[in-house]
């Protein structure tokens, strides 16, 4: 059901152009003669006028309001959301031309009304309207709404942070899209105050642990401010220290020798949202040139002199404690109040448990699609158990376990609760927080141990293999087959990605997914149709599917997902050592 | 300096056509929504209404010295009940010489009606482009006449915004 506004306003009760005028202005209908003008209404007013008319004499009238609020503020009919209150009503005989001649208490009567509905109906959410530009209205301690210049997302805004709303309605005004999952009280609070600021120019910082959906939310405070530039993310934690200041700043063409230019993070975002996620893992010397670039609105690239001239909005998260940090000194106390002027915290995943289940069916229509696979089902046995678990890893964790579900079923089966039990114990064990002992494996025959968490890399592959002992035990290897598939799959997906990051054009920032696909197989005459073909295989999909530049994103979120887990249980265990 | 709460007739008329007529029926306004009016729903105000409302403020700018003269408290405050007719004349006459010359509110009478005539004008002008049969360009004929109501408007509303708020001491 739409936000039920009850406007009560002289002016529209006299003259039916201004109350449709300002109803396009809304983006609303009138509820007992919806227009067909707007398709996909904000919200559903009641026009009131506040007024008796007698003959000729208009007399303005509280017992009228009264009437028109306690009509829908009774228990068995549907609450007002919102009432919209004018300040001046005139009021008198009417004149030629039908505007009443006017009053001295004309002047003040909304206020007065005010008054009594705080007395009449304690709770209501009222909100006052006026012909004041919102500037000169902000101070007031009364909420005020001007008139001048009123659109549609000052309407959204004012009902978000004003209004009595039902989570459906929440998220009607918000405007998510059904993939994004916004469903608890706290999340719905979170993205409320996103989209309350999302058309300033404020810098935003996003708290929340690991895999919280931080980046979702910047992405989407980027749709809603209207900014016309790119949405430009950077994980600072991913990028090694010696290549930031280039990533972020670009460099300039001929600095050494077989150089070429690259334009930096911040110029790539101009015009519109810089998002830097895991601000906490950046180097104090960067932060200075951040700091530099935010204060001055221009950088130079990495040896360049010319100065570029930027307009670029900043949303920054991080997951971990930067008052903290300013305190021991690892993160500077005047960039943090830069980066620091509304501050979004959005909670972990097990404080919010009503999201599981439509998560994990977004999930698994997601990889479904990613995979070629149709008609994939949870059990509501295995909902049931997807809510038991913790997930420390969050949202993203969660779209892990999901994915990999999905990966190893085929088309139209209902995934049960013992597979998913399956998943989240293998989740589990890579979870847990292993002791120094246990993170390093001794080997029997005397060779070298290998830890069984992170840090590995392909190097170390051969190696881990020739040391797993597979015993000749038909039980053992049909159990192994299912997770062994997925598993490897899961791994050259990952691979695949890193090629496909290799071969990104540091300028444009465009795929070759023909020199990736000649890097991950080796095969320098891979042309025509056969890298797409190799990334079908890759995907496990028909081999004639045709390969979008989703598809090749996919793998490198995979690939990027996976590093920056590696990443902070490295930085875990590093304090645990 | 006004006096705080009393409130004159020549206010009340003020305050109605800022507010009421000006900022609530024509400065609101884009040429987008005036075309949509003039295609969807019609304007009545238009019409009827708004010539009404220039011979309200000429009516206005005609009585100005007397609208916000201190001389109308001599009948309506307590204090001067027990005084005789007479004195009370005497009383309005000086106050009110006093309030002309230091308040200069006749400044304000002939750009005050400059404006509200030259609106007047503008909005005879989109009177009658609302009334021409349509043709190819008819949108854009609107949309340039009201520019121009809206820039006759706007300089109303800020003499409207400059005359005293209110009775007026000397």
């Amino acid at each position: 059901m739409l936000p039920r506004i009850l406007i009560i306003d002289d002016q529209f009760a006299r003259d039916k152009a201004e109350q449709e005028l300002f109803l396009l202005r809304l983006n609303a209908i009138e509820s007992v003669k919806p227009s067909p003008k707007v398709t996909h209404p904000v919200a559903e007013v009641v026009y009131c006028s506040g007024q008796q008319v007698t003959g000729n004499t208009v007399n303005n009238d509280y017992r009228v309001i009264r009437e028109a609020v306690a009509s829908g503020w009774a228990e068995e009919s549907p609450h007002w959301s919102l009432v919209m209150l004018d300040v001046r009503f005139d009021s008198g005989a009417t004149g030629p031309g039908g505007l009443p001649e006017g009053q001295p208490e004309d002047e003040h009567f909304g206020e007065v009304v005010r008054q009594y509905l705080k007395r009449d109906f304690s709770d209501l959410p009222v909100v006052m309207l006026s012909g004041k530009r919102q500037q000169e209205l902000a101070e007031r301690d009364t909420p005020y709404l001007s008139k001048d210049g009123l659109n549609e997302q000052a309407f959204r805004r004012c009902l978000l942070r004003h209004g009595l709303l039902s989570i459906d309605q929440i998220r009607h005004l918000l405007g998510l899209p059904n993939d994004v999952v916004v469903l608890s009280d706290s999340t719905l609070a979170c993205y409320r105050e996103a989209f309350v600021h999302a058309r300033g120019n404020v810098s935003v910082l996003i708290l929340g642990e690991t895999g919280t959906g931080k980046e979702v939310l910047a992405n989407y405070i980027h749709e809603c401010s209207g900014r016309q530039g790119p949405f430009i993310g950077v994980n600072v934690a991913a990028i090694p220290k010696d290549l930031l200041e280039s990533e972020l700043f670009g460099i300039e063409k001929g600095i050494a020798t077989g150089v070429s230019g690259r334009r930096g993070k911040f110029e790539q975002a101009n015009g519109g949202t810089l998002f830097l996620d895991e601000i906490g893992d950046m180097p104090l010397d960067a932060q200075v040139k951040v700091l530099r670039a935010l204060q001055e609105k221009k950088i130079y690239r990495v040896g360049g002199e010319k100065a570029v001239e930027l307009d670029v909005r900043l949303l920054c998260a991080t997951s971990r404690n930067l008052a903290g940090m300013i305190e021991q000194g690892a993160f500077r106390e005047d960039l943090y109040y830069r980066i620091n002027t509304i501050q979004l915290e959005l909670p972990p995943l097990r404080k919010r448990q009503e999201e599981i289940a439509p998560l994990a069916r977004v999930f698994l229509e997601k990889a479904s699609r990613a995979g070629g696979k149709a008609g994939l089902e949870l059990s509501k046995e295995a909902v049931q158990r997807l809510e038991t678990h913790a997930y420390p890893g969050n949202v993203r964790e969660l779209e892990n376990i999901v994915s990999r579900l999905a990966s190893g079923a085929g088309s139209y089966q209902v995934l049960d609760q013992e597979m998913v039990s399956r998943a989240l114990e293998s989740a589990s064990g890579f979870h847990s927080a292993p002791d120094k002992k246990e993170n390093y494996r001794d080997a029997s025959d005397g060779s070298r141990g290998y830890p069984n968490i992170p840090n590995l890399t392909l190097k170390d592959l051969p190696d881990l293999l020739s040391n797993i002992n597979i015993e000749a035990d038909p039980e053992t290897l049909r159990a192994a087959k299912l997770t062994l598939d997925v598993a490897f799959q899961e791994f050259l997906q990952r691979v695949a990605g890193a090629a496909l990051e290799c071969c990104r054009d540091p300028v444009t920032g465009s795929l070759n997914r023909q020199r990736a696909m000649q890097l991950l197989t080796g095969n320098q005459q891979l042309k025509g149709k056969e890298p797409a073909r190799t990334i079908n295989r890759i995907l496990g999909r028909p081999l004639a599917h045709t390969v979008s530049d989703q598809d090749l994103e996919y793998l490198i979120d995979l690939w990027k997902t996976a590093a920056s887990r590696q990443d902070e249980r490295g930085i875990k265990d590093g304090r645990q050592c | 300096m006004t006096i705080p709460g009393i409130i004159s007739n020549s206010d009340i008329v003020r305050a109605r056509l800022k507010h009421s007529w000006l900022e609530n029926q024509l400065l609101n306004k884009t040429s987008q929504e005036v075309v949509y009016l003039w295609a969807e729903t019609g304007w009545p105000a238009l019409e009827n209404e708004f010539s009404e409302r220039v011979k309200d403020t000429l009516n206005l700018a005609d009585d100005l010295e007397n609208g916000f003269s201190p001389a109308q408290l001599v009948d309506r405050l307590a204090p001067f009940a027990k005084v005789d007719q007479e004195a009370k004349e005497l009383i309005k006459q000086a106050v009110h010489e006093a309030y002309l010359e230091s308040s200069k509110i006749s400044d304000f009478r002939m750009p005050l009606r400059e404006d509200a005539m030259a609106l007047g004008e503008a909005l005879d002008e989109l009177h009658k482009a609302w009334q021409l049969p349509v043709t190819e360009g008819h949108e854009q004929i609107l949309r340039s006449v009201w520019q121009k109501v809206s820039i006759k408007a706007k300089a109303l509303h800020t003499i409207l915004e400059r005359l005293p708020k209110g009775v007026v001491l000397p």
